[in-house]
Parts: C-alpha cells; sequence; structure tokens
C-alpha cells in the first residue's frame, strides 16, 4: 500500500523508530522522538509494523522489547499532522479518507495494533512516563507483558479534549482492567498510575524508574532462554484465546467518526488553537478556558 | 502473473488461474493481496472484479504439490504460510474484509483456493458449466464459518463431506454463486454487476463495508482465520493419508 505521511515525517521514521537486534534473541524497538514524547507518526506506526513483521520472520528473535527514549515511553499518535489527506479545496475528511487512518493505518486489519496484538513473537513493554491515547490502547493494551514505574502515567487522556473514543469500548481494555475500571479511566481521562496499572492487572511488574531496564531485560533474556517452538505454542495458545474474547472486533469507530462528523464546541475549539498554536499552545488554551468556565459557575 | 486494468470506478485483477495460491506459493499469494489492497486504497475505485485468463478459474493441485505445500504449512515454514494467508493482513482477511465491492467471474472448474475466493467474495458470476469444488480437503486456511454464513450451515457440511464438486445449478441454489450465465458473458455480466455496485457512492460503499465488516466478525469469520494453525498438522496428517490410500489402491 502506498506510503502515507508528508517528506518530512517520512524521511524521519527510521530514526525516530530504531531497532537493534541482540545475540541472545532479543529484539529492540526503541521511539525516539523525544522533544514530542515519542508521539507517533503515521510514518512511524508503518515503520512499527514493518519491523514487528520482519521480527516475526526472524527465528533468531524471540522476544521483542519495545521501549521509549526521553521522559515518557509515549504520548500517542501525533494529532496534528499532515499524513497526505489534504485535498486542497476540500474542508473536511471523508469517511473514506477517515476509514483509511482509523483502519488501514491504525486500528484495523492493515494496522500496526493488529501487528502488535497477533504478533508470533513474545512482546514486553517497558513504560516510563506518559503512555497516553493511542499508545495505551494500540501498544499498552496489546503487548504481552508490561513492565511500569510508580511514575507511570497511563489512560486515555486525551478524552479530555477528544472523547474517549476507543477507551471505553475497546474489547482489550475491557478484557483486562474489567468494565468499570474501562469506563471509569475512559470517561474521566484520569491517569492510571503504576501501581494502579498493576493492581488493575493491565501490568505485569511495577519496579523503580532506575530498575526498568534491568527488570525488562531479566524477563526478556528469561523468555529468551525458552526453545522457540514452546514459544510458538504458547503465541498460539494467546492468539485462540484473543480471538475467541473476539479482540479482532473494530472497537474505534468512535474516533473514525470524530474524522468525518463536525466537532461539537469543545472539540472545535481545541482544534483551532491546534491550528494556531499547535497541541501544547491547545492544551494550555483548554485549561485556561476550563478555569474560566469553573469560575464563572463557582461565581453564579 | 497478475495484472490490474481499471475502467472508471472499476478495477479488474486478472490472473492465469488460482493454483498458485491451493499450492501455497508464498510470493504469488503476496502478488495477489498487494494488488487487492492497493486497489481497495484507491480514492477512485469502488469495485473490484477477480478472473482468470486461462479455461479454468482454478483447476485442482497435484497430489505431489498439495503434500509438499503440507510439509511448508505443518513445519518450519508455518509462520510465512500463516501470515501469507490468515493473518489481519494476509490474503484471505485482505479479500473478505475488502473495503470496495468485491467480484469474482468463474470459468470452468473452482477448486481449492478458487473457492476460497469465492467465498470471500460479495458477488459471483460463473459460467453454466462450472463446477465447484470444497476448498477444506486441501487448504487448512479455508474458512468453514465463512462457508456456513453464505450457504447455510448444513449445505457447508454437505459441500464439505460430499463426494462431488457442485455444478453451477447447485451452486446458484446454495447461495454460493450469484449468477450462473454462458460462458460467453461471464465476463460482460461480472462487469455489469460491478459497474451497478460502483453507482453508489464512494462513502457509501466505505460505511456499508465498515458495517459488513462488523457483521463478518461477530459471526466468528476473523476467529476462523486466526485458529486456521490449528488444523494444518491434521490436514497434513489427512493428505498423507490420502496418498498412502491412493498408492495402496493403484498397487
Amino acid at each position: 500500500m502506498k506510503a502515507y505521511g508528508n517528506p518530512d515525517s517520512l524521511r524521519s521514521a527510521p530514526g525516530q523508530v530504531l531497532f537493534e537486534k541482540s545475540a541472545n534473541g532479543i529484539a529492540r524497538i526503541t521511539l525516539n522522538r523525544p522533544e514530542k514524547h515519542n508521539a507517533m507518526t503515521v510514518p512511524m506506526r508503518a515503520r512499527l509494523m514493518t519491523l514487528i513483521h520482519q521480527c516475526e520472520e526472524d527465528d533468531d528473535v524471540r522476544v521483542i522489547v519495545l521501549s521509549g527514549n526521553g521522559k515518557s515511553f509515549c504520548s500517542g499518535n501525533e494529532i496534528n499532522e499532515d499524513w497526505g489527506q489534504r485535498v486542497p479545496g476540500q474542508k473536511r475528511m471523508t469517511l473514506t479518507m477517515a476509514n483509511r487512518y482509523a483502519s488501514d493505518l491504525n486500528y484495523g486489519r492493515q494496522g500496526f495494533s493488529q501487528a502488535l496484538t497477533r504478533c508470533s513473537k513474545i512482546t514486553v513493554l517497558q513504560l516510563h512516563g506518559y503512555c497516553a491515547a493511542a499508545a495505551y490502547f494500540m501498544i499498552a493494551t496489546r503487548s504481552d507483558l508490561v513492565v511500569v514505574t510508580p511514575n507511570s502515567k497511563i489512560g486515555a487522556l486525551e478524552a479530555r479534549f477528544l472523547g474517549p473514543a476507543g477507551a471505553v469500548s475497546a474489547v482489550h481494555i475491557n478484557r483486562i482492567l474489567g468494565t468499570k475500571a474501562a469506563r471509569r479511566y475512559g470517561y474521566t481521562g484520569a491517569a492510571m498510575s503504576g501501581d494502579d496499572a498493576l493492581r488493575l492487572g493491565l501490568a505485569h511488574s511495577c519496579v523503580s524508574d532506575e530498575a526498568l531496564h534491568s527488570e525488562v531485560n531479566t524477563i526478556a533474556m528469561h523468555i529468551a532462554s525458552q526453545p522457540l517452538p514452546l514459544l510458538a505454542y504458547y503465541k498460539a495458545r494467546i492468539r485462540a484465546a484473543e480471538s475467541l474474547f473476539q479482540t479482532n472486533v473494530r472497537e474505534i469507530s468512535g474516533l473514525l467518526f470524530s474524522h468525518f462528523l463536525q466537532a461539537d464546541q469543545d472539540e472545535a475549539h481545541f482544534w483551532t488553537k491546534v491550528k494556531e498554536s499547535g497541541v501544547g499552545g491547545a492544551l494550555i488554551a483548554d485549561k485556561a478556558r476550563l478555569a474560566a468556565a469553573t469560575k464563572k459557575v463557582e461565581a453564579a | 502473473m497478475i495484472h490490474v486494468t481499471e475502467t472508471g470506478a472499476v478495477a479488474t485483477i486478472t490472473l492465469r488461474d488460482c493454483e498458485p495460491l491451493s499450492r501455497h506459493d508464498i510470493d504469488f499469494a503476496m502478488q495477489l493481496r498487494d494488488a487487492v489492497r492497493d486497489t481497495a486504497d484507491s480514492n477512485t475505485i469502488k469495485a473490484i472484479v477477480i478472473c482468470a485468463s486461462g479455461p479454468d478459474f482454478s483447476p485442482p493441485s497435484s497430489p505431489t504439490d498439495l503434500l509438499k505445500a503440507a510439509e511448508m504449512f505443518s513445519g518450519a515454514m508455518r509462520h510465512k504460510w500463516h501470515a501469507a494467508y490468515c493473518a489481519p493482513s494476509g490474503l484471505y482477511q485482505n479479500l473478505a474484509y475488502c473495503k470496495k465491492v468485491l467480484l469474482t467471474a468463474v470459468q470452468g472448474r473452482c477448486a481449492g483456493a478458487g473457492s476460497m475466493l469465492v467465498l470471500c467474495s460479495d458477488f459471483t458470476v460463473c459460467a453454466s458449466r462450472s463446477s465447484f469444488e470444497s476448498p477444506f480437503a486441501t487448504l487448512p486456511e479455508s474458512s468453514l464459518v465463512l462457508a456456513a454464513l453464505t450457504m447455510r450451515l448444513n449445505r457447508a457440511k454437505s459441500w464439505m463431506l460430499g463426494p462431488q464438486a457442485w455444478n453451477s445449478e447447485q451452486a446458484v441454489q446454495a447461495g454460493l454463486v450469484n449468477r450462473a450465465v454462458d460462458a460467453a458473458l461471464v465476463s460482460s455480466q461480472a462487469q455489469t454487476m460491478a459497474q451497478l455496485a460502483a453507482r453508489m457512492p464512494l462513502d457509501g460503499i466505505a460505511m456499508t463495508k465498515l458495517l459488513a465488516e462488523a457483521f463478518l466478525d461477530t459471526q466468528g469469520v476473523g476467529q476462523d482465520f486466526d485458529m486456521a494453525g490449528f488444523y494444518c498438522d491434521s490436514m497434513a496428517a489427512a493428505l498423507h493419508a490420502r496418498r498412502s490410500q491412493q498408492r495402496g489402491a493403484s498397487a
């Protein structure tokens, strides 16, 4: 399929998603866009998918470790991005384009979240700092083992300005957290700490920031020491169980429609500010707008 | 080996025949997957017709080729087989969940993978002398769920367990095929049906296919493909047993 993106994001992707394979069967995929908390562009996600497929075909790889450079694992998808969808004279995205973005470039059968979910190799996520939005429901809830730190901030943090989309309805999130917790974190946009993630069952272990790398290494080395057929057997069982849980069912129609339909006032305000001053500026403006609204209510 | 042409909003993918798919030619499967995926991603294409230039849409593979294939999908190459045929990004899920309306135009015999292409497509036009063999005896990636949804459960069982291929009349009656016409008219009928489907607005097709995808998913089509890896070993054993039986009979 056509490689979507703009010349800059396409050119940058190889340096923003690093790959390293060690002799002991551990492959490391590292997000490397620290200045943006590793927000993933369309070409970055395409590269992630390519690397996952590459690891699947490589008999030397027994386990894949996902991590991020900088202060956070990943803040989600890059939302202020031209990925080739802009058509001169067209005011809003068509459903065909929204479907391409939501399905093919993200959550559908062609998207990388499915490549991760149904990966034939064991995946371990090394999670620190923010793991928000798409990173939460496309990576954290799709990896086999998740190792966090107490300072982690995990969840559908974008729900404050973009709506909960798949964060409430995603089959994975409901299976992993339980329906009440999935809804609480989905609708409120609250951040789950590392301890919360461990208590709710998302995380395999929670260790200090200093111990994170070594904890993940220990887990990865243990897995890599197992015979390949045994690991393949485990993954076949996991794939079958996930299939019976219907995790292949589309779960992100909310995002698709939010790209297609007219935005409500709150969201429209956010997007207007994104155009004016970028995502960071929009977040600050959003906070100010909410504070002003709260003050008004209190005064009344 | 695979040619793609476009006429207005209809794309036509022409193969010699589907036999390489039946004997698990991975490269061929990926070429066809790419052709379908790229065509479906076009902003101008609304319907896709798959047809064959050879006399048979999908002639059966030789027992020797099938045994070689069985060694592949039950051995070290299992991952490649699964990725090419069964995975979400593999051939059959790209067909069954295609973003555009998918048609198959069948001439002559239709066995193995050809029958899977028919099951995965939205419409099928065939020649009145075409025959349809069940894919279940040779392909572990074939979907019984898709067959049961297409022609109802007991008919799918009959097709799987029955001794003979179905003729075009039986295929139409079962709901496997929409229309059987004179061999000379198969191509034009398929193009006419594709043009009719292409009258729908592009976003209308996108929405309809999204809803159809949800329906197929809740009925277990994706699950059946996920489980294909579990059918491999028994399929390989079955092919070996059949080969021994045939040798015994000829000796």
